[in-house]
């Protein structure tokens, strides 16, 4: 049916009765002029159920105020996404990235203040299940135990080796303080759980889902207009933040001094509960990262080399340690 | 009476002008038909379908576009009306048969709901007209009467298939198609344009469009057709049996006994039984062709289970 039901870019934007004068691929997006403006038309792999939630997300944001994102256009018929067989596109007015500002702004400071004010916008106080919480953090330590164990065995087989690869020795030096951080995310984690059965309440807020600097527009001033809402959910900040948080720690060189800063501008406009905190804590310390280095090194097919990989690896410890340092720094607060 | 304003102030165009009056505006996005709707029903179940159809079969149709408020029609003096896209290039439908099998099964298949109880075929099928004989003053007095007494053996025929089906012959009505006409092009994909308000059986629309394939196309790549119908309107089932039976039904006959019945008139009957004659032949033709397929379908599927 592919001649009948697969889209071409013209058939897509037919039903937004846009006829492209220039299309420009770039990524999963299309950069598409017209006579009426310059519009991004992006291809996605949603399922139909995925896109409906989608379209539930941007239409809340709509309905709330929240200014800081980019708007999903309906098309002539009303709706907000185009099927075709495989693919589900959806339209919206091109946002162009500014890299440079008018005004002294920070990027990652923007994007901090901008979540945090998604956040308190869409908060929502949930009804108390202890066992819901129970549930949940259990399977989160599962989790962690199966990756700890895997890793273990991995490290044991390697102890064998008459020689060991940089790599492998690069790992052995720093293992024991990633069991410390992994242990750590633990404590963390229980003290969360510990502290919500106390309070007997949690709290969701929409959170993006995949937030990092490629998922927002930044317009002249330095203001940040979020896209990529297609993994949204509604779930604790905790999360949405941690994962900000760590693709800032990868992304570009940071310390404690700046990570509290990031958290300080977070919480001035929306206060993480002290459990919160924990939970925050317990996702940052969890050395994840690493943990998927070492799959890649024993991938068969892995493209990169020793080298860049025990560079990656020395890095990577490198923010696990800054991570407790500013972890130390956050609790020393509260102490 | 449609004023042009009054279409500017509820559609997002800019510039509107007529291209034919109450029918066709030209915008700066193109040409629309406006479609001028008196009963509120219909046209919710037209809106309905339309929206149905395209996330069903997933192709491109003249859905109702919304006025700047979001809604699908306009309140006229005389009812409603409604805007939608024209398309001008054709879809070249004879180069891809099985896609449009596929297209068809699935535009049967539109989920909808139906506000009148669906069609059972075998109280509909018969026909007194059947058993009334030509005088015999009419031109083509014997070869009429010939005909109609195989008519009545095809009647006889379906009716039998008919009842050997589960479903009991009920179905649910979809929009007639007039044509292949109706399949343009966009860019390369089709584009379907509905035609007319006449629901009917979803078997007897398929039927009238394979009897089209053989009268525009002929019937070589009607195989073809078949695979892709069974695609989307899995025909080794029920539905083959069904639409084996309304195939043999002598739809031809008793749409010619019927006009005679009523008229009675000598004069037109050898024009009329020319066109007779050809879509006799037509039905005959795809009868042929779909019992071997079928009777192919069924080979395989024991080869299959044999290895």
């Amino acid at each position: 049916m592919n001649k009948l039901t697969n889209q071409s870019t013209g058939a897509v934007l037919f039903q937004y009765d846009l006829y492209p004068e220039k299309v420009e691929h770039i990524g999963k997006v299309q950069k598409v002029e017209t006579n009426y403006g310059t519009f991004a038309l992006k291809k996605t792999t949603m399922k139909k159920s995925e896109a409906d939630w989608f379209i539930n997300v941007m239409r809340r944001l709509e309905r709330i105020g929240f200014p800081y994102v980019v708007p999903v256009l309906p098309n002539k018929y009303g709706d907000y996404t185009v099927t075709d067989g495989q693919f589900i596109y959806y339209l919206m007015p091109w946002y162009e990235d500014h890299q440079q500002f008018r005004n002294p702004v920070q990027p990652e400071d923007t994007l901090v203040e901008q979540v945090a004010k998604l956040h308190s916008l869409t908060e929502k106080t949930q009804d108390y299940a202890a066992d819901s919480l129970d549930e949940s953090s259990q399977l989160l330590k599962k989790r962690w135990d199966l990756r700890k164990l895997e890793i273990d065995k991995y490290v044991d087989e390697i102890e064998q080796h008459t020689y060991y690869s940089p790599f492998e020795l690069t790992l052995l030096t720093h293992f024991e303080r990633i069991k410390f951080m992994a242990l750590q995310a633990e404590e963390q984690l229980e003290l969360w759980l510990e502290k919500a059965n106390e309070k007997k309440s949690s709290r969701s807020v929409l959170c993006h889902g995949r937030l990092k600097r490629s998922h927002a527009c930044y317009d002249e001033y330095g203001t940040a207009y979020f896209l990529n809402f297609e993994r949204a959910v509604l779930d604790t900040p905790a999360r949405d933040l941690a994962m900000l948080f760590r693709h800032f720690f990868q992304s570009r060189p940071w310390d404690e001094v700046e990570g509290h800063h990031w958290l300080n501008l977070y919480e001035k406009h929306f206060a993480f509960f002290d459990e919160e905190r924990h939970l925050f804590m317990s996702y940052l310390t969890f050395p994840e990262n690493i943990y998927r280095m070492i799959d890649h090194y024993r991938q068969a097919g892995r493209t990169k080399s020793e080298l860049q990989m025990v560079m990656q690896l020395e890095r990577r410890v490198l923010t696990m340690n800054r991570i407790h340092r500013f972890m130390n720094v956050v609790f020393k607060d509260e102490s | 009476m449609i004023e042009l304003h009054h279409i500017e102030s509820h559609f997002p165009f800019q510039q509107v002008e007529w291209l034919e009056k109450n029918k066709f505006i030209n915008t700066e996005r193109g040409i629309k038909a406006l479609h001028l709707w008196t009963d509120e029903e219909q046209m919710k179940h037209h809106m309905q379908w339309r929206d149905r159809f395209a996330e069903h079969a997933g192709v491109l149709t003249d859905r109702m576009i919304q006025t700047v408020n979001g809604d699908k029609a306009i309140p006229i003096e005389a009812g409603w009306m409604t805007l939608h896209d024209v398309v001008d290039s054709s879809f070249p439908v004879s180069d891809y048969p099985e896609e449009m099998g596929q297209f068809l099964g699935n535009y049967v298949l539109v989920p909808i709901e139906e506000t009148d109880p669906p069609v059972n075929q075998s109280k509909e099928r018969i026909s007194a007209f059947i058993d009334v004989p030509f005088p015999s003053s009419t031109p083509r007095f014997r070869v009429l009467e010939k005909m109609r007494k195989e008519a009545r053996q095809r009647e006889k025929k379906a009716d039998g298939l008919a009842r050997s089906v589960e479903v009991d012959g009920q179905m649910q009505r979809v929009l007639a198609i007039e044509s292949f006409s109706q399949a343009k092009e966009i860019d390369g994909q089709l584009f379907w344009e509905n035609k007319g308000t006449e629901l009917k059986p979803s078997v007897d629309v398929l039927c009238s469009c394979l009897r089209k394939w053989v009268e525009n196309y002929g019937e070589d790549r009607l195989d073809l057709v078949f695979n892709g119908l069974n695609e989307s309107f899995p025909l080794k089932n029920e539905n083959g049996l069904l639409l084996l039976s309304r195939l043999v039904y002598p739809t031809e006959y008793v749409e010619f006994a019927s006009w005679f019945n009523k008229t009675r008139n000598d004069d037109e009957v050898e024009k009329r039984y020319v066109a007779l004659s050809n879509q006799w032949d037509v039905s005959k033709k795809i009868v042929a062709k779909f019992v071997h397929w079928l009777e192919e379908a069924k080979e395989k599927v024991h080869y299959e289970q044999i290895n």
